[in-house]
């Protein structure tokens, strides 16, 4: 699946994603991530963000026996990494959408 | 007669009808002839009754308009008595077209009169000439005086105005002597305080005492420390020498070292209500001394009526050792093996019992906060009657279900959240009460807002519900 990469605009509600997008990225078994941005420095950027590790909670247990979690490492080239990059891009400024 | 002076006196008759007859002259007499007329003949009792209004007589000229009666011809006839008595009673004062007689001309707009030395001058135009100049010296008299009085008062405001600057300057003077030591309050200078060896001892601010911060201001019972930069006699604030800069001042405005490093929150913070500190008291167990009040303040965020509510239905928060929570045998069960990052909180159902490690509450913990994570478990567990709320509410399901389904507006916090909705909620819920307790949050209340309103609004629904 592409995802469209929006800019993040502060506005008076919140911030909010920005009219124009500034490039696509999408995942595939093959080619693993692709980014395309026109812009160099975006590009960088996204290229940084989506290649280093990173640490995620893992839950553990249940209602039937004790609800805890646990900290893992996980690396790039997963889907599994490649969807929590891509929820976290608000960190760098940057919003994704489904592209239709 | 002698016939020298009838001629004479023909010739002045004649220049007077002459003079008379001009249109602009006879016009302003018939004017004021008239309005003189008018207002006699309302006071006198011979005042004409007719239908029209005596404004609108006024205006009329009998000559031009005739009218017809007895009552017009009174009225014609008093008009004319009128116009002889006034021509026979005009002094010098009433009007000046009647003294000079042909030696009188008007020129331009400003009507001054000059006279021709040509033109005989009888004696009546002579007392004017007199009078003209007596009363321009008078004029010119009072002129003089008026001027020199207007001087006066000018030089009496300057000297005012520079007694008032001068005692301006002095009070200036005598504030910047006077300097005040002021509180600088609690906000993020507070985590640069602790962290900054340097401004961990007192140091002070001096600011003038019209400044809106004083000591007695800082009211809100989050203690500032002492902060004090002697900034010399001026004060930043008075741009009147232009702005003046100093360094000492940034470092308590540097905050930026600060928000990395946060740790070892030593400040002691406002006080909790009683009833709060009660409900707290009941919730939380066994718990050392050097933490009790870090979680108390945190779990304070809740709210009196969750807090109850947990505390009814038996809800107890533990604090653990530090690093010991996995050796719990319920921990240690579910663990899996080669776990290098421990959790630092746990909830059991069957005990309704949440256990926070001591070391996220000596220290800053990473990504989220456990404490306020497992307690929401717990209310969430209480509130779902036996089994967890979240499960079976439909707004956190379709929020649930709209963000793996990847709506816009909607979006998952982390991998955990993704898991259930138990932690969904458990997730938002810490954002919710999130106050930058933590490094790198994963989701803070702004991104709860910002990324996924619709749970923001049931959340913060939910906690108005429950502290009613």
């Amino acid at each position: 699946m592409n995802w469209i990469i929006f800019p993040l605009l502060k506005t008076r509600d919140g911030r909010k994603a920005g009219e124009f997008a500034v490039g696509t990225i999408s995942f595939s078994e093959e080619k693993k991530t692709t980014i395309d941005c026109p812009d160099g420095n975006t590009q960088n950027k996204l290229n940084s963000f989506f290649s280093v590790p990173t640490e995620v909670r893992r839950a553990r247990g249940g209602p039937e026996n004790a609800i805890t979690y646990e900290w893992e490492t996980i690396f790039p080239g997963t889907e599994e990494y490649f969807s929590e990059r891509l929820s976290r891009l608000h960190t760098i400024g940057f919003t994704s959408q489904p592209q239709e | 007669m002698d016939p020298l002076a009838a001629l004479t006196s023909q010739n002045q008759r004649y220049i007077e009808n002459t003079q008379r007859s001009s249109d602009g002259l006879r016009t302003n007499m018939l004017k004021e002839t008239k309005e003189k007329g008018r207002k006699k003949s309302v006071n006198s009792e011979h005042t004409y009754t007719g239908e029209m209004s005596d404004d609108m007589l006024g205006d009329m000229d009998p000559d031009q308009f005739g009218g017809g009666g007895s009552k017009a011809s009174l009225f014609k006839q008093m008009w004319e008595e009128d116009v002889e008595t006034l021509e026979r009673n005009n002094t010098p004062e009433d009007t000046i077209f009647d003294l000079g007689q042909g030696a009188c001309l008007i020129k331009g707009a400003d009507r001054n009169l000059e006279y021709e030395d040509s033109l005989p001058m009888d004696s009546g135009a002579q007392t004017m000439s007199e009078r003209m100049s007596q009363l321009s010296l008078e004029l010119e008299q009072k002129i003089q005086a008026q001027e020199a009085k207007e001087a006066q008062e000018a030089q009496e405001a300057k000297e005012a105005q520079e007694a008032k600057e001068a005692q301006k300057k002095a009070q200036a003077q005598k504030k910047a002597q006077r300097a005040n030591t002021v509180r600088i309050p609690t906000g993020d200078e507070k985590d640069y305080r602790q962290d900054n060896p340097k401004s961990s001892k007192d140091t002070e601010i001096s600011m003038q005492p019209g400044s809106s911060r004083t000591s007695e201001d800082d009211q809100d019972g989050l203690q500032g420390e002492l902060v004090k930069v002697e900034w010399g006699a001026s004060s930043l604030l008075d741009s009147a020498q232009g702005l003046l800069y100093d360094d000492s001042s940034k470092d308590f405005l540097d905050v930026s070292s600060s928000s990395k490093t946060n740790s070892s929150k030593k400040v002691a913070k406002a006080p909790l209500p009683k009833e709060l500190e009660d409900v707290l008291d009941k919730l939380i167990c066994e718990v050392p001394d050097n933490c009790s009040s870090n979680l108390r303040h945190i779990l304070s965020r809740f709210g009196k009526g969750v807090l109850g509510n947990c505390v009814v239905n038996g809800v107890k928060v533990q604090v653990t050792g530090s690093g010991l929570l996995g050796t719990l045998p319920e921990i240690k069960a579910i663990n899996s093996p080669g776990v290098k990052k421990a959790a630092h909180g746990a909830y059991i159902p069957q005990t309704h019992t949440c256990y926070v490690d001591a070391g996220i509450l000596e220290n800053t913990p990473k990504g989220f906060h456990p404490a306020i994570y497992y307690l929401a478990i717990a209310w969430d567990h209480i509130l779902g009657d036996g089994d967890f709320a979240s499960l079976h509410s439909p707004a956190v399901k379709a929020n649930f279900e709209a963000c793996r389904s990847k709506m816009p507006g909607h979006t998952f916090p982390d991998l955990l959240a993704q898991s259930s909705p138990i932690h969904y909620f458990a997730q938002c819920v810490e954002a919710y009460l999130s106050e930058n307790d933590c490094e790198c949050p994963i989701w803070t209340r702004e991104d709860l807002y910002d990324f996924d309103r619709s749970m923001y609004s049931y959340v913060e629904y939910l906690f108005k519900q429950g502290n009613k």
